[in-house]
C-alpha cells in the first residue's frame, strides 16, 4: 500500500525589512501613518496596527481590513487601523488586541505608537 | 474565475497599450489609448489587492472599476464622505504606496488624473474642448507638446505602463502557484 503524501506545512515568514519599507510608504502618503505596530509575527499575514490621524472617529477600529499581496508589498496584509483615540478606546475594549499590542514591535514611531504599547501593557496587565 | 477576470483586464490594458504607442494615427489617439492601458492597469492592481468585505464589493465596482480615473475617483470619493467603507479608503492608501514604489516619476498618477471628459470646458482625449486662450480646440489639433505637458513625456509613459503591466501580470502568474 502507497503511503499518504506528506503533508507539508509552509510557514511564510515576511521579513521585517518588508514590513517596515510598507510602513515608510504609508507613512510618505499626503495623509500619513504616524505610528506602526507590527503584531502578531507568527501570522501568515502582516498584521500591522497603524496610527492614522485624518481618519475619522471609528467605533469597530479593532477590525482588521484584509489585502491580498501585491506587486511591490509581496505578502498579504491585516491592517488596524485608525486615529489614535479610535486605537485606544479599541484596545481598552478588547484585551486580545491589548496582548497583541503590548507584545507588538514598533516600527514606527512619530509620538503615537509607544504611548499605544504602554497602554495595550496596562490594559494586559489589569486584566 | 477571478484569476480570468484579472487575465482579461490585464490583457486588455496590454492591447490597449500596443495601440497608443503604434506609430499610426494621431497623437491624440494614441494618447487616449495610453490613458486606457493606465486605467485598466490600476484596476487591475486593485483587483489584486482587494480583500474587502463582501459587503463593499458593490462599492467597490462602482466607485473603482467602474470609473475613468479609478484612483482619483476613489481617492475623492474617500475624502468627501466620511461615511465612506473604510476598506475602500484603505484600498486608496493601499494603490498609493504601490504606484509610489512603482512608478517614483509619478506618470502614472498624472495619467490617472486625465480624466476622459465631455465637458467643453476640460481638456479631452476625443472631444472638441475650449482651452484656456478661450479658443476652440479639437483633440487632433493638439501637438506632441500639447500633450507631453497634459499627459506627460511620451516616451516616458510608453516605458511607465510597460512596466507597470508587466509587474501586475508578474504578480497574478505569481499568484496562481505556491511560493
Amino acid at each position: 500500500m502507497q503511503d499518504a503524501p506528506v503533508r507539508r506545512i509552509l510557514t511564510i515568514m515576511i521579513p521585517r525589512e518588508k514590513v517596515v519599507e510598507l510602513v515608510d510608504a504609508h507613512a510618505r502618503l499626503e495623509e500619513p501613518t504616524t505610528g506602526a505596530i507590527w503584531i502578531r509575527p507568527e501570522a501568515g499575514e502582516a498584521w500591522l496596527v497603524e496610527v492614522i490621524p485624518s481618519m475619522p472617529d471609528d467605533e469597530k477600529a479593532d477590525e482588521p481590513t484584509f489585502f491580498s499581496p501585491g506587486v511591490e508589498f509581496r505578502f498579504p496584509l491585516a491592517l488596524i487601523a485608525g486615529n489614535r483615540r479610535s486605537l485606544e478606546a479599541a484596545v481598552r475594549r478588547h484585551i486580545d488586541l491589548a496582548r497583541a499590542v503590548a507584545d507588538g514591535t514598533v516600527v514606527l514611531d512619530r509620538g503615537d505608537a509607544q504611548p499605544l504599547v504602554e497602554l495595550a501593557r496596562e490594559v494586559s496587565r489589569a486584566a | 474565475m477571478a484569476d480570468e477576470r484579472l487575465k482579461a483586464w490585464i490583457r486588455q490594458a496590454r492591447a490597449d497599450w500596443e495601440a497608443g504607442r503604434a506609430t499610426s494615427g494621431s497623437e491624440c489617439h494614441r494618447r487616449y489609448w495610453l490613458q486606457q492601458a493606465c486605467e485598466k492597469g490600476i484596476k487591475a492592481l486593485g483587483i489584486v489587492l482587494w480583500n474587502g468585505p463582501a459587503a463593499d464589493d458593490g462599492r467597490f465596482r462602482h466607485h473603482f472599476l467602474h470609473q475613468h480615473s479609478p484612483l482619483k475617483e476613489l481617492a475623492d470619493e474617500a475624502a468627501a464622505d466620511p461615511k465612506f467603507p473604510k476598506s475602500l479608503h484603505l484600498l486608496v492608501r493601499q494603490l498609493e504606496a504601490e504606484l509610489a514604489k512603482i512608478d517614483g516619476e509619478g506618470l502614472l498618477r498624472k495619467v490617472d488624473s486625465t480624466t476622459p471628459r465631455k465637458d467643453p470646458t476640460e481638456v479631452s482625449y476625443r472631444y472638441p474642448f475650449v482651452d484656456t486662450a478661450g479658443q476652440e480646440i479639437a483633440p487632433v489639433d493638439w501637438t506632441a507638446t500639447d500633450w507631453d505637458a497634459y499627459q506627460g513625456n511620451f516616451a516616458g509613459v510608453v516605458a511607465a505602463i510597460d512596466r507597470f503591466l508587466r509587474a501586475v501580470e508578474g504578480r497574478r502568474q505569481r499568484g496562481r502557484t505556491p511560493s
